[in-house]
């Protein structure tokens, strides 16, 4: 608990004599200042504002998701929880929700091990090198259609540069993406690439906040590189940490675009994640309440995992 | 005042007892979100019931939004006409511009939705109220399941008046165009060109291997399939695309033409002909004709590995042929031909299929003579040539199949093409389409991919699921 907190806790009076004495005070504003209702309703046009533009498509994609229609475009009867029920039972549901945990939590690994990596070398770029900092966000303003695109070309089996390269060697190359466990590398490959920018700048940016003194005296303590990382500087950049990797698991796990254009979810469903799932379910089937039960369970699942990094992150921040 | 104390508004509600500041703040949160809810509720009401209609919906499912007419003659009343197009060639060339000079009154605007969701654009354009474009363009395969949805109208009224008013293009016009859109007695549409699945070659291996085209049954192209692999072990026989979400053409082609039985867009699996279907390309799977990674292929992949003279052999649609003319030293005969799929095993027949797209009228279209004066400049003879010109598809016109030009534009469409395109049947089509191509495209990866079930295993094991559907 901090100070200030622990010191409300010990005079849970004192706001409030404080602001009655405002309030009959001379001069004093009977409108701003004193009820606790004045702000809210000045603030009221931006709350209903936003909670019309973001909050009332999510509560109305909810709320039609307790719907359900024989066929597109018929007589729409409720269910209540209807939807989620047969979507649970379903076994190609569970197995794109099994799919969907590969992925995110391999998105997750692989991003932020090579966001850290890239983070500590360009914090440590010389000065001619700097433009390099500007370049790592390259990925971040292509496409992710594109980016799958090109990923698909360059792994491709018979002309893709990587097989060609392994091909010089006398090598025969894999098929990466017609063989189902290589297709999933595949896929968080090219996720990570399109995510790892911002990963990269939340990093560098924590590590540049750090104070030098603090690195000086490790270094005269005897902590030098990997030690002086491990205890030192990825604790100190732990709340940048966090936000990347909340920033990873809300990216990868709505992450549609990638698997999309690269697999379509293939082979034979091996990249069949909850978004194509959702996304063939609307678009194919055209099943939208059964597609919207499906996103508002992302919506949920996306809270929940968010809301649970959070409170690593807070615990892991005390420890340190 | 009640609701500001209930909220913790202490200064304005004196004599009510404050609530704690953490309470106040759920509460209004509370409140916020039913009130929320309450919007969602009611703004929900209109897209519960497909029937019901809004703004200029009226009467979707049942007839047409404005009137029927029984002729058109004379009628040069001011209209806009707005038109939605599947894709921007599938647009006459000159966005028409030909039928504004003829119709000054008349202003025809284009917009190409080229995602594949017009059908859900519509169906929210619907439930807002909002007026949808007069005429749309679409896969015939979705015809019901715009019909189903109340988003379009039928257009028997517009076809009478065509008999009557243009007698000469009507009659020019296969039947097969407005069949393909008939649902209840009522046509939903015009699918006036089709593509057109036919088999690619690589002539000078062909020749090589002394393989001469065309094939009578299916065990022919197979003889030759093997020939091709004696002659050149590298190559690839049969190029097919298998990659998710590409959709099951070429499963679905073969199979109609080696006469699967199809109840709506589901195949009967455990048939004769299914099965031999399902053994066929098992058979070409572990006889090395046809590679496993195809599964990782989409058109793109398939089309490039013919291009680039790593396959001898490719299934796909007249259209492709476009593409491969723009290739250089990739030229029409003398280094790829073309020859059309046969229709016989050894022991069951089938047909040619096509697949069409349809022009199709919303309910809010209310001025028919302009839709239809639309309709019928899209149907026009050389309106059509200059559209396949642009890089679309043949038409279902028997004038324009037999003019000249058509050679000029499509030289590979010979005698043989034409003959067999012009007897070819439709695209087994269901409002289930979408769900039994995601079953088939479990099947076709399957085989793709190599397995060690049989042709009847693999039958008894989907067949099943897509009875269910």
């Amino acid at each position: 608990m901090t100070a200030v907190t622990a010191k409300r806790a010990s005079h849970p009076q004192t706001p409030r004599r404080k602001k009655k004495t405002n309030r009959d005070g001379p001069g004093s504003n009977a409108l701003i200042g004193h009820s606790k209702w004045v702000p809210y309703l000045f603030s009221a046009p931006s709350i209903i504002a936003v909670a019309a533009m973001l909050a009332f498509p999510v509560l109305y994609g909810v709320y039609k998701s307790l719907y359900r229609a024989p066929r597109f475009g018929a007589d729409q009867e409720f269910v209540g929880l209807g939807n989620y029920v047969d979507m649970f039972k379903s076994p190609e549901f569970l197995d794109s929700l099994t799919k969907t945990a590969i992925f995110v939590t391999g998105c997750i690994v692989v991003g932020t091990t090579l966001g850290l990596l890239f983070a500590f070398a360009l914090n440590r770029v010389l000065k001619r090198l700097r433009f390099l900092r500007a370049v790592t966000i390259a990925p971040y303003i292509i496409s992710n259609v594109a980016a799958a695109v090109m990923f698909r070309i360059l792994f491709n089996t018979e002309f893709g540069m990587l097989n060609r390269t392994i091909e010089f060697f006398g090598l025969d190359g894999p098929r990466w993406l017609s063989t189902p466990a290589l297709a999933m590398v595949v896929v968080i490959l090219a996720q990570v690439w399109t995510d790892l920018p911002l990963t990269i700048l939340l990093l560098l940016g924590g590590l540049q906040s750090i104070d030098s003194s603090y690195l000086d005296a490790a270094l005269v303590d005897g902590a030098t590189g990997w030690k002086r990382a491990w205890h030192l500087s990825i604790p100190l950049i732990a709340p940048q940490l966090m936000i990347s990797i909340v920033w990873l698991s809300y990216s990868t796990l709505t992450g549609l675009g990638v698997v999309l254009a690269l697999t379509g979810g293939g082979p034979l469903k091996a990249t069949h994640t909850l978004p194509m799932d959702m996304y063939s379910t609307a678009f194919q089937s055209l099943k939208m309440n059964e597609a919207l039960a499906i996103a508002t369970f992302l919506l949920v699942l996306n809270a929940v995992l968010t809301l649970m990094f959070v409170r690593f992150s807070r615990r892991y921040e005390v420890a340190a | 005042m009640r609701v500001a104390a209930w909220l913790g508004a202490s200064g304005w509600s004196r004599g009510v007892e404050p609530v704690g500041k953490a309470t106040g703040r759920l509460r209004l949160f509370a409140l916020l979100l039913l009130l929320t809810l309450v919007a969602a509720a009611c703004g929900g009401g209109g897209g519960e019931s497909g029937d019901e209609s809004a703004g200029g919906t009226e009467g979707a499912t049942g007839g047409a939004g404005g009137s029927e007419v029984t002729s058109c003659e004379g009628d040069d009343a001011e209209a806009e006409v707005l038109v939605w197009g599947s894709r921007d060639y599938y647009l006459p060339p000159d966005q028409f511009e030909g039928l504004m000079e003829e119709f000054p009154n008349l202003t025809i605007s284009t917009d190409v939705q080229s995602n594949d969701d017009i059908l859900e654009q519509l169906q929210r354009m619907k439930d807002a109220g909002q007026k949808m474009p007069d005429i749309v363009h679409d896969d015939t395969f979705l015809v019901e399941a715009y019909k189903e949805a109340g988003v379009v109208s039928p257009i028997d009224d517009l076809m009478a008046v065509w008999e009557q008013e243009e007698p000469e293009q009507y009659e020019a016009i296969l039947p097969i165009t407005w069949e393909e859109n008939q649902y209840d007695d009522q046509t939903y549409g015009m699918a006036i060109m089709s593509n057109y699945d036919i088999v690619y070659y690589n002539t000078p291996w062909f020749e090589e291997a002394g393989i001469e085209p065309p094939f009578e049954t299916f065990d022919d192209l197979y003889q030759a399939m093997v020939k091709m692999k004696e002659s050149r072990p590298d190559s690839i026989p049969l190029t097919v695309q298998a990659l998710a979400g590409e959709g099951v053409t070429t499963f679905k082609t073969v199979g109609s033409a080696m006469g699967v039985p199809f109840e709506g867009a589901v195949p009967d699996l455990q048939s004769e002909a299914g099965l031999e279907l399902i053994e066929f390309f098992q058979n070409a799977q572990s006889d090395e004709l046809l590679p496993p990674e195809a599964i990782s292929w989409g058109e793109s992949e398939a089309r490039a590995a013919f291009i680039r003279g790593d396959a001898d052999l490719i299934m796909d649609g007249i259209t492709v042929a476009a593409d491969f003319n723009e290739v250089g030293d990739f030229t029409y005969p003398e280094d790829w031909q073309t020859t059309v799929l046969p229709t016989q095993t050894d022991s069951t027949e089938g047909e040619r299929i096509t697949s069409a797209r349809t022009w199709m009228l919303t309910p809010d279209a209310q001025n028919r003579c302009a839709a239809l004066d639309v309709l019928q400049y899209i149907a026009d003879k050389d309106v059509l040539l200059d559209t396949l010109e642009g890089g679309a598809v043949p038409m279902r016109h028997t004038e324009a199949v037999d003019d000249p030009r058509m050679q000029e534009i499509l030289p590979l469409f010979t005698d043989e093409l034409k003959d067999t395109y012009l007897e070819a049947g439709t695209v087994p089509a269901g409002l289930n389409s979408g769900e039994v191509e995601e079953v088939l495209e479990q099947l076709w990866g399957e085989i793709v991919t190599g397995t060690d079930a049989s042709a009847q295993e693999l039958a008894d094991k989907y067949q099943p699921q897509l009875d269910e559907l």
